[in-house]
């Protein structure tokens, strides 16, 4: 019960947070998470998934968080057993698709890790959309190799 | 139909039956595959994968392909900078070193770096701290390092123009390799990790009988 209370909690500061800014709500931004970094990683991942309920195609242009340097979005590809990423310099967000950012797919990529990211804690991201404006989140650290949002079914 | 099409017909037609009689020609020659006889291993066209090396471990030691000789290896190649595909393979090697309970004693896992100008055996220590503490963790100096990727037919491409924060493009199998060295399969690094112990308990039974 508390879990889902601190969901909800959370829901409302995502929605408020939405819309606060431009386009009222436009945007829902729901599981936000990111995996636990080894000791010394540099770099870490972290997963989210967007969802355009506004009728109006948007962007994701950027994401920022006081936890790293530069935050950017990558995709990831296996072709043939070879691993490749290529940075995206944007998302398109076209209506009423869902945008999942998972590991082995798309993901932020945060270089200049400021601190190691331990399972159970978490950060705040802000997100930059075209039309949505700046959307803040809190993003829950889950296991170092976690697949899934720790938020969810408390699995991982 | 006009003499010159005529005349590309017929040579189709001599061209199409030199490719038959070429066909044929291999299908005879060429030895077929080897009914595989009791206790011997028939494996075809693998021997190309893997072979000798020499690295380092982080304690200093240096470790060759004879250190681990009688065990099984099971080798993930990557970096540390990496942040998505290779926290994923290293987690489901550990999470398949649990699973494969008393037999992953017959294993030593390794994570060997294709990225030496920044993964140091400190760095590799310390990274390694986050997973099953059986997976060792192997630097080489460049050299060494373009060696290993040589011998086990790795695809290394790091990024050009990012500076220090380049990614590196990189084969994503973890390589099974059997007590005698030689190579045995390969599971994308991806497989959930129990998928990983059921198919290393398959392949420890198979090449045990």
């Amino acid at each position: 019960m508390k879990r889902i209370i601190a969901a909800l909690a959370i829901a409302i500061g995502v929605l408020a947070t939405a819309t606060a800014d431009a386009d009222p709500g436009s945007i829902a931004v729901e599981h936000a998470w990111a995996r636990a970094t080894p000791k010394g990683a540099v770099t870490g991942a972290g997963y989210v998934t967007l969802v355009n309920n506004g009728t109006s195609d948007d962007r994701l242009l950027g994401a920022s968080s006081p936890i790293a340097t530069t935050i950017q979005f990558h995709s990831e590809s296996s072709e043939n057993g070879v691993m490749k990423m290529a940075q995206l310099p944007a998302l398109d967000l076209p209506p009423g698709q869902p945008v999942v950012l998972k590991p082995s797919g798309i993901h932020m990529m945060m270089l200049g890790l400021k601190q190691q990211l331990r399972d159970g804690q978490t950060f705040p991201l802000t997100l930059t959309f075209e039309q949505a404006g700046s959307v803040e989140v809190t993003v829950r650290i889950g296991k170092v190799g976690a697949m899934d949002d720790p938020g969810v079914g408390g699995g991982g | 139909m006009s003499n010159r099409a005529k005349w590309l017909l017929r040579l189709l037609v001599v061209v199409l039956a030199l490719n038959i009689g070429a066909l044929a020609l291999l299908l005879t020659t060429r030895p077929g595959p080897t009914p595989p006889s009791s206790g011997t291993a028939v494996r075809t066209g693998t021997a190309l994968i893997g072979g000798t090396f020499t690295l380092t471990a982080a304690d200093g030691r240096t470790v060759t392909d004879q250190t681990y000789r009688g065990k099984w290896l099971m080798i993930y190649f990557g970096y540390t900078f990496c942040p998505d595909a290779c926290p994923t393979a290293l987690s489901n090697m550990s999470i398949a070193l649990q699973k494969l309970g008393a037999e992953a004693g017959m294993i030593q896992p390794l994570f060997i770096t294709i990225d030496p100008k920044r993964d140091t055996g400190q760095v590799m220590s310390d990274y390694l701290e986050s997973f099953d503490p059986r997976i060792v963790g192997l630097v080489g100096t460049q050299a060494q390092t373009d060696a290993i990727v040589k011998t086990y037919r790795l695809y290394v491409e790091p990024q050009k123009d990012a500076g220090d924060a380049y990614l590196v493009s990189h084969s994503a199998y973890l390589y099974l390799m059997g007590p005698d060295g030689t190579f045995v399969d390969v599971v994308e690094g991806a497989t959930p990790g129990d998928q990983i112990a059921d198919s290393m308990r398959k392949l420890i039974k198979e090449h045990s009988t």
